[in-house]
């Protein structure tokens, strides 16, 4: 667990539970923030801080933070910029294009790594998992899982999706290589709209004991798919 | 940085960020003084003192003066140069004298004076495309020179519309500014509602790659069709810490630059055991999906890698995503770098700021 000592963006250390594995030069973490625009000071924040107990490195390279929010036209999802400060902080840059939506929340699927070590080049083997719809479509979906003891990077494509019309999801089953007895749930981006000033629409993905199930969002979103979808994401497992 | 050892005017102590080398000097610093202050009054132009510069005598340049105001600061531009080594000149203006606390906004690049038969390097402007948080106005000659020492940028966001006031504003660019700028800057914006002559000089911030505009002043006029304006030479505060042994980082600007077409590279950096590979890349290569470039700089122990990046694209306010891909190979002793488009779009106009796991190429 990551232990957040203060915010500086008015959210109480103790309602923010962020899972973490360190593994010395690096470190990954799942869980979300709820952010409130409408906090005193956060218009002039330059960044989003978290205040955390000792961090193993104290600066990192930057990486990649998913921001959702959720709107009469649908839920979107964007990334923005976070990284290690110093020892004792992460930094993320608050997405002012949700600004007048009250709220958005902040979703670690992310590694950071320490900037400046010594680097091996040791790459990990990655598998390369097939996707069997069950209901709905996928078409040309690719796969790919790189699975360590403590967490997993899966990367998620396909060029095509269809909803089953009366369950409102699409469900597949992965061949081999996720874990059982863990719930995963991810963001599966889809790219209909690129020049939205939202990001992406997304949808919610569950991976529960091989299958992945992709389902709208509640009974008002009608989609019937989107011409690709993906995903990105580390997560942490249970050990 | 340094501190002045000594002022003419009885101003403060001040302390300058710089770059210096042996033809050029980047200074920024921001000071208030007492036009009411005896020193003041007697000095005919206000000279700072401070350690050893690098060269003793400038052309002359320009800064900013505000005086400051209770409805917004108005002021103008003025000269400075570089007197001797350890002395710093600004043009003393008196027209607003009338008000007390007077700023000094020093954003300057000093150039030596009366050198000749200097091989120039000439720069490269990069693209930038200013976003803002709220729409003060539209971004227009936006100019934007970068070293690893210091930036030049130029930009104006036209007459500021009202509807903002009392808003932040943030800029940013696909292009983010360099997060080791923290500098306190001037933005030059209309004219003054009390009638004198000058402009309203607006206290504004560069950090963390991004600017920020307070609220627009009560005096700021509105219906004048005067444009806003930034101009600055802003110092780096450059990490200059040593590279641990064996850190493997690839720092290369333009890859590619045609006339509609451009690929960079920020920097790839990868770290231990397993690596993890971040990289800062922008391209705006229309019309293809994936591009390899051959490149000896590449590091060595890059190759033979690929790793997948979540990105964002260049159109509109970059809020929509891109999965991309990229690979490390060297065939036939050639070392290449290619980068695929792999979902989200079908073409390589986005950027990314993502790190990733980094695994093996044909597994």
């Amino acid at each position: 667990m990551l232990k957040v000592t203060a915010t500086n963006f008015g959210v109480n250390p103790s309602d923010i539970q962020i899972d973490a594995y360190n593994g010395g030069n690096f470190i990954i973490l799942n869980g979300e923030i709820s952010v409130d625009t409408s906090f005193e000071g956060y218009k002039s924040l330059f960044t989003l801080e978290l205040t955390t107990e000792e961090l193993p490195f104290t600066r990192s390279l930057p990486t990649a933070v998913y921001a959702t929010v959720e709107t009469d036209k649908g839920n979107y999802i964007t990334i923005t910029k976070a990284y290690v400060k110093d020892g004792n902080t992460i930094s993320i840059r608050p997405v002012r294009a949700y600004d007048s939506y009250g709220s958005y929340k902040l979703k670690f699927f992310c590694a950071f790594a320490a900037i400046n070590t010594a680097a091996e080049p040791t790459f990990q083997h990655c598998d390369n998992l097939v996707l069997e719809p069950t209901v709905g479509t996928m078409t040309d979906s690719e796969c790919y899982l790189m699975k360590n003891d403590n967490w997993m990077l899966l990367v998620l494509k396909t060029r095509a999706v269809t909803f089953d019309e009366t369950e409102g999801i699409i469900k597949a089953n992965i061949t081999t290589g996720l874990p059982d007895g863990q719930v995963f749930f991810v963001p599966i981006i889809s790219s209909d709209n690129k020049s939205s000033d939202n990001g992406n629409l997304y949808f919610q993905g569950t991976i529960e004991d091989g299958t992945l199930t992709i389902s709208r969002n509640g009974e008002t979103d009608t989609s019937t798919g989107s011409s690709e979808t993906f995903t990105k994401v580390f997560i942490l497992l249970n050990t | 940085m340094f501190k002045s050892t000594g002022n003419n005017f009885g101003g403060p102590q001040i302390t300058f960020k710089d770059y210096q080398s042996e033809h050029e000097i980047v200074l920024n610093a921001v000071f208030d003084y007492d036009s009411t202050n005896e020193a003041y009054r007697k000095a005919r132009q206000l000279e700072i003192y401070v350690p050893d510069l690098k060269f003793s005598k400038s052309a002359v340049a320009g800064c900013f003066f505000a005086a400051t105001y209770e409805d917004g600061d108005i002021g103008t531009t003025v000269r400075t140069w570089i007197k001797n080594r350890n002395t710093i000149v600004i043009e003393k203006l008196t027209t607003w004298d009338n008000y007390a606390n007077h700023r000094i906004y020093i954003c300057t690049m000093y150039g030596l004076r009366g050198f000749r038969n200097v091989q120039f390097e000439q720069l490269k402007p990069l693209g930038i495309s200013l976003q803002q948080s709220e729409s003060i106005g539209y971004p227009s000659d936006q100019i934007y020179y970068e070293t690893k020492d210091w930036v030049f940028l130029i930009f104006s966001l036209g007459e500021p519309n009202w509807n903002v006031k009392g808003k932040h504003c943030f800029l940013s660019s696909y292009r983010d500014f360099p997060e080791d700028i923290d500098a306190v800057l001037p933005y030059v914006s209309g004219m003054h509602h009390n009638g004198e002559p000058g402009m309203n000089i607006l206290q504004i911030q560069m950090k963390e790659g991004q600017i920020l505009i307070p609220p627009l002043p009560q005096g700021m006029s509105t219906g004048t069709g005067w444009d806003s304006m930034f101009y600055a030479f802003i110092v780096r505060e450059r990490d200059k810490t040593s590279n641990t042994p064996g850190r493997s980082r690839w720092d290369i600007e333009a890859l590619m630059a045609e006339k509609y077409s451009r690929g960079s590279v920020e920097s790839i950096e990868m770290s231990g055991y397993p690596s993890m590979i971040s990289a800062s890349i922008i391209s705006s290569y229309y019309g293809k999906g994936n591009h390899t470039y051959e490149l000896e700089e590449i590091p060595e122990s890059m190759l033979g890698c690929e790793a997948f990046l979540i990105g964002s694209h260049l159109t509109g306010k970059c809020m929509t995503l891109q999965l991309a891909h990229i690979k490390f190979e060297n065939l036939n002793n050639k070392k290449s770098f290619t980068i695929t488009a792999s979902a989200g779009g079908p073409a390589l106009t986005f950027r990314t700021f993502d790190t990733s796991a980094a695994m093996p190429t044909n597994q």
